[in-house]
């Protein structure tokens, strides 16, 4: 698919609504689509184990196998003047499209140090990919049989999220942990001095259901995090890429922490983090509040690229020390092996310190920009 | 030894160049036949493989088309992968005005809607098309309309280059459309891929007016995985199918089988009238040299060496002719392509073949049959050779009295081959294509027997001729006539090889007219409307029937309601993919008294109007019944009335007539409507006859605006009407473009003949050189001479004429009654065109008086004493 996701020329790109200042939202229709904007996702990620084994299982010690996965949804709009081209005697093709959307699937089965991709792409005409309230007030993203829908009218959560596939499939429940959170300024998220994103996040869900791998059924559950973001544009030209940070630590707290990073390896001063506490209270932190230290890379066999892979992450007024090293090394997308985007998305693990007593957790760590 | 032969050859070079030139012609019938064949198939097979890619399997619809749904349901439901949509339809092409040097300004192109995102699961030359778009093309291609990617050996031919505009004509509308990028079709696919012009599935959707349907739906499936197609199968509504690609590509290659094998029959003719020019020319060769040959013998050479020589000689003459055939092959395949892709077009599936292909078969083939053809021709003059004596060998009356034995010894094989050819004639046929090949060897078989009967009956035409040319020219007359009995040996041979070019002339003909009547009569009963309503796409191939729906309730109220129209009468094509063949039905509204267009085979038709109307009853076209061995009492049974998720089941239908139908080659069954509605629910209409009162057909102002009143409805729908005279006279033109090919082979066969019988006078003229010379001697004028010569020639195409007509009545007979039959199940009325028969006489004539015309000049040319000194 090479070019269907080509850059369109900035004339065409200033046509499109430019992210300028904090919004008020509305939902369920903010969970849709944002059509005057240029790039929009939905992003699932999750870390789940194994349910509690029968008893024989136990004698045998038999290890829970632990999981982690990533479902995101990307629309990419084509043309900001679109205008179909309405026939008067016929209603015209149902195929018309400006919309593209992709999806990428992975499901990394940590026990057996295996990660499955899956990506696919779709145009919205004929209604083959989209994201839409139904009728019947179901909320519904999705991309041919790769879908989410809400489990009850006119609101998201909670929701049931269905991806089949030969190799493997993912069939969830998620529910709200915990409130949605805007992320930035009201959930106005600024990525360099030009560029901003509408960013919200759900960063706690309770997550249950079955997964397959082959042949091989689970009963699982664990808990996952929903980023929503939409924009025009993002990086500017100075910018390389970032790394973001999505944890969940076992004192029922979340951090959420993304450095841009500028073509000197510099971290940009438009990064951000927010701390959500167990019962749900922010704290937004600024780029100066913490700092990510690299502590190990991989060198990727398929890609050749270096990402690191081994984190130390530390916010000194809030006494955290954290350390992050990931739970499967291969979990990238490369182009070299098959995918359109180059990107590191992937679980970690997280160990540490916090207000000096001892903490872990899981997460997931997203990093682009190292080709 | 064979340095003589060499030496003979190369005193003679257009001796040479006959001998070479007959069995060229032969293999260069057989080579371009064969090559235009294999083209078309290999160009059917390349069009499909494009499309196909590596899928295999296919969602067709029974009604050309298909609901777009399906696409979404197994997409987004079901969840298939390797699944994609394809719109593929047949338009015209215009040059820009300013490209108007190129005469040919109009042509057809596919119109190809495909959805890119799904591609790559199915096709893989449209990776490079991805790959050439630049900036924002596949944007472009997606978000604009009127937009498209051709091949790009398709810019160089029409000069274009992206950014540019092409004009398409679509439902007689001009389109511009914009080339935003060009795809490399692989090499192998180019010639097919040339002519495509792709864009996406929503631009040509809009274009066609599409809106709703796609033409198929490809799919890679595990193909041993039979739960999956089940389940696919459950998903689709009714007269949707799912079918494995090759099967449905075989089935619709298989409808032009027949036509094919037609084809080489008669190449297979042509080659057996260029084995009597080889036998010609060697035993010309062998009877020359009878003094040299005896001189050899005499010297110690054995019959073995002399037989073995000839051989040689006709083993190098093959060589020669082959390779020459071989090329001239070509040229004519590329002639031949041309119409046999247009036939194709015209009666059986959409083709578009422009590139010739071949293989080594093909070569393989040339070179077997023209070697075998040769030797063949060869071996009786080879033997002639072989077994001369000596002393005997000097006295050409030996020779001559043989021959004038063997005009009635070869009696016997031509009377056991008579027979052979109704024994053959008798064999109870069970399969279609062997019986075909026994129809063709009872064809060949004939022409053999009329070859071993015809030294016989020969002789006592001349002998009356003889007579009659005494009366008429008085000596020279008698003398010509005599001259051809005393030189028998050969001049039989050209006799022979004008007869049968005459008659197998002649027999087509006769079958052709025969036919041509049939149809025209048989149109004449059975296009009952004044009026047919079609859609105005389906003018170039009959293939893709009913591309929308424009039919709605709304246009045929409002038909109604326009003056004059006594009744609406409606046609419905359904198609049925059972058992990997295509069943076509045809369905049927129409008046009462319209159903007096069928006429049937059986004798009592009184009740067959009632069942067909009222029952689960059927009435089956000649063709079909004849294909699927079919007859009244018999039943049919068809998929029907199959709701999404339940297993369709067959239903049965009773034949009650089999009538006959010259429309279709591959049958058809034939059902009313209200049977149809019954058990279908689709009424997705094809055609619609309009039924005038008396009133507006008998007042031409009246019909005038009635014609005007229709147009104005029907304008905007892509649809057109014609008036049946009109329907009538176009049918037949289609039926004579169907012909056209016969008519090129058949004077391709007449050329051949007309060769051999030049070469055959050419050869008297040599030999006899030393007797006109005499004759010149005695007082004959070069003037008289060449009246000897041209009457001469005349008496033997006089000979030929007259017996090319009893044979060409048998042959057509053969044509009519066996071969058509059993290629195509038609039964025809046997005409004997008087004009034809005018025809084979002139042609005959005709062929005999040019071949005089040089050696009649020659020899009166010639110094007596220049011959006479030769000796």
């Amino acid at each position: 698919m090479k070019g269907v996701l080509g850059e369109t020329d900035s004339v065409q790109n200033s046509l499109f609504k430019q992210v300028l200042e904090p919004r008020q939202f509305h939902f369920p229709q903010d969970h849709l689509a944002h059509q005057a904007y240029k790039t929009e996702w939905w992003y699932f990620t999750g870390n789940l184990a194994e349910d509690d084994l029968e008893k024989n299982d136990l004698k045998k010690n038999k290890r829970k196998a632990k999981f982690s996965y990533q479902f995101t949804l990307f629309r990419f709009a084509l043309r900001p003047d679109r205008v179909i081209l309405e026939n008067a005697s016929s209603p015209g093709s149902q195929w018309h499209t400006n919309n593209i959307y992709m999806a990428h699937v992975a499901l990394t089965d940590i026990q057996q140090q295996q990660v499955h991709q899956q990506e696919r792409f779709s145009r919205d005409g004929l209604k083959l990919a989209g994201a839409e309230i139904k009728e019947d007030g179901v909320v519904q993203f999705w991309l041919n049989d790769w879908q989410v829908k809400s489990l009850q009218a006119h609101q998201l959560f909670p929701l049931q999220l269905d991806i089949n596939n030969d190799q493997f499939a993912l069939n969830l429940q998620l529910d709200v942990d915990k409130p949605m959170v805007l992320q930035g300024n009201h959930g106005l998220s600024q990525k360099n001095s030009k560029n901003a994103s509408y960013y919200y996040s759900y960063t706690r869900l309770k997550s249950e259901g079955n997964i397959r791998i082959n042949k091989n059924l689970y009963q699982v559950s664990g808990k996952s995090w929903f980023d929503r973001e939409w924009s025009t544009s993002s990086l500017s030209d100075d910018q390389t890429g970032w790394d973001w940070f999505a944890l969940h630590l076992d004192d029922g707290s979340d951090l959420m922490i993304y450095q841009m990073r500028k073509k000197d390896g510099i971290k940009d001063t438009y990064s951000s983090g927010l701390l959500i506490d167990a019962q749900g209270e922010t704290q937004s932190l600024a780029a100066h509040q913490f700092q990510l230290e690299i502590k190990d890379f991989w060198i990727s066999p398929v890609s050749g690229i270096r990402y690191p892979i081994k984190w130390e992450i530390l916010i000194p007024d809030n006494n955290i020390n954290l350390s992050v090293s990931s739970t499967v090394k291969a979990q990238e997308w490369s182009k070299k092996g098959g995918f359109s985007f180059n990107y590191w998305e992937g679980s970690i693990n997280v160990k540490g310190l916090k207000n000096k007593q001892a903490v872990s957790g899981t997460g997931y760590l997203e990093m682009t920009g190292y080709d | 030894m064979y340095r003589s032969s060499v030496r003979y050859y190369l005193k003679r070079p257009l001796h040479l160049l006959f001998s070479v030139l007959g069995v060229a012609l032969g293999v260069a019938l057989v080579v371009g036949i064969d090559m235009a064949s294999h083209s078309a198939r290999q160009g059917f097979a390349l069009s499909t493989q494009s499309i196909a890619g590596k899928a295999t399997h296919r969602i067709v619809g029974s009604e050309h088309l298909l609901p777009e749904s399906i696409y979404f349901k197994l997409r987004n439901e079901l969840g298939l992968r390797k699944i994609s949509p394809l719109i593929k339809q047949t338009v015209q092409f215009k040059m820009d005005s300013n490209h108007a040097e190129i005469k040919m300004n109009i042509s057809d192109v596919q119109l190809i809607g495909i959805d890119p995102f799904s591609e790559a699961e199915i096709r893989t030359w449209q990776q490079g098309m991805m790959d050439s778009l630049t900036g924002d093309g596949i944007h472009q291609l997606l978000t604009q309309t009127n937009t498209v990617l051709v091949e790009k050996s398709f810019l160089k031919q029409h000069e274009l280059s992206t950014g540019d505009t092409l004009s398409l004509v679509i439902n007689d509308k001009i389109h511009p459309l914009l080339i935003i990028g060009f795809f490399n079709a692989p090499e192998a696919y180019q010639s097919q891929l040339k002519t495509w012009l792709i864009s996406d599935i929503s631009t040509v959707q809009d274009l066609l007016n599409f809106q709703g349907v796609i033409s198929q739906i490809d799919l890679v499936l595990e193909t041993e995985n039979e739960f999956q197609t089940e389940q696919i199968k459950q998903f689709l509504p009714e007269s949707v199918d799912l079918v494995k690609v090759d099967t449905q590509s075989k089935a619709i290659a298989r409808l032009s089988q027949s036509f094919e094998l037609n084809l080489t029959a008669l190449s297979f003719l042509g080659l057996l009238v260029a084995m009597f020019l080889i036998y010609n020319t060697m035993m010309f060769s062998v009877v020359q040299r009878r003094d040299l040959l005896a001189r050899m013998r005499v010297l110690g050479v054995s019959r073995y060496d002399l037989f073995r020589l000839i051989l040689a000689e006709a083993f190098f003459i093959a060589l020669l002719s082959i390779g020459s055939g071989l090329v001239l092959g070509i040229g004519l395949a590329h002639i031949l392509l041309y119409f046999v892709t247009r036939t194709i077009n015209d009666l059986y599936y959409v083709l578009q073949v422009t590139q010739l292909h071949w293989n080594y078969i093909i070569v393989l083939k040339a070179i077997a049959f023209g070697m075998s053809a040769t030797l063949l021709s060869a071996l009786m003059p080879a033997l002639e050779a072989a077994y001369t004596r000596p002393v005997m060998a000097l006295q050409r009356t030996h020779l001559e009295a043989k021959v004038n034995l063997w005009s009635h010894r070869l009696l016997v094989p031509g009377l056991l081959a008579c027979l052979l050819v109704f024994a053959i004639l008798n064999i109870p046929i069970e399969d279609k294509t062997n019986g075909m090949m026994l129809g063709f060897t009872s064809v060949f078989m004939s022409i053999a027997a009329f070859i071993f009967l015809l030294p016989f009956f020969s002789r006592y035409l001349l002998f009356f001729l003889a007579i009659v040319m005494k009366q008429l020219f008085k000596l020279p007359g008698k003398i010509a006539v005599n001259n051809i009995v005393r030189s028998f040996s050969r001049s039989i041979v050209a006799i022979a090889a004008l007869t049968v070019s005459v008659s197998s002339a002649l027999g087509i003909g006769i079958m052709v007219e025969s036919f041509r009547f049939t149809v025209d009569d048989w149109l004449l009963g059975y296009l009952k409307a004044d009026y047919f309503i079609g859609s105005a796409n389906n003018s170039r191939s009959s293939h893709v029937k009913g591309l929308v729906e424009p039919f709605d309730k709304q246009l045929i109220s409002n038909l109604s309601k326009l003056s004059g129209i006594d009744y609406i009468s409606s046609d419905q094509e359904v198609r049925f993919f059972i058992d990997d063949q295509y069943h076509h039905l045809t369905v049927l509204d129409i008046p009462e008294k319209s159903f007096s267009a069928f006429h049937f085979k059986q004798k009592d038709d009184s009740s067959v109007q009632q069942s067909w109307l009222n029952d689960d009853a059927v009435i089956i076209s000649e063709p079909y019944a004849y294909r699927y061995g079919l007859a009244v009492g018999d039943k049919v049974y068809l998929p029907v009335n199959k709701k999404q998720g339940e297993i369709p089941f067959k239903q049965a239908f009773k034949i009650v007539g089999v009538y006959y139908h010259y429309g279709s080659e591959q049958g058809v069954i034939n059902m009313s409507r209200t049977t149809y509605n019954r058990h279908w629910h689709s009424g997705k209409l094809n055609a619609l006859g309009l039924y005038l009162s008396n009133e507006v057909l008998q007042n031409q102002e009246k019909q005038a605006q009635f014609e005007r009143q229709l147009q104005l409805l029907i304008s905007g729908r892509s649809l057109r009407f014609i008036s049946r005279k009109d329907l009538h006279k176009q049918s037949l033109i289609i039926f004579d473009r169907t012909f056209k090919i016969t008519n090129v082979l058949k004077l391709l066969v007449i050329f051949v003949s007309f060769v051999g019988i030049l070469t055959a006078l050419m050869a008297i003229e040599l030999e006899r050189a030393r007797e006109f010379a005499i004759l010149r001697a005695t007082g004959l004028t070069g003037k008289q001479l060449s009246a000897l010569i041209y009457i001469e020639t005349l008496t033997m195409g006089i000979v030929a004429a007259v017996l090319a007509m009893p044979m060409g009545i048998v042959l057509a007979y053969l044509l009519i009654e066996v071969i058509n039959y059993r290629s195509f199940g038609w039964s025809m009325q046997f005409i004997l065109p008087w004009n034809e028969f005018i025809m084979a006489g002139a042609l005959a004539l005709l062929a005999a008086f040019l071949a005089a015309v040089y050696p009649a000049w020659h020899l009166s040319k010639t110094q007596p004493t220049l011959a006479l000194r030769g000796e």
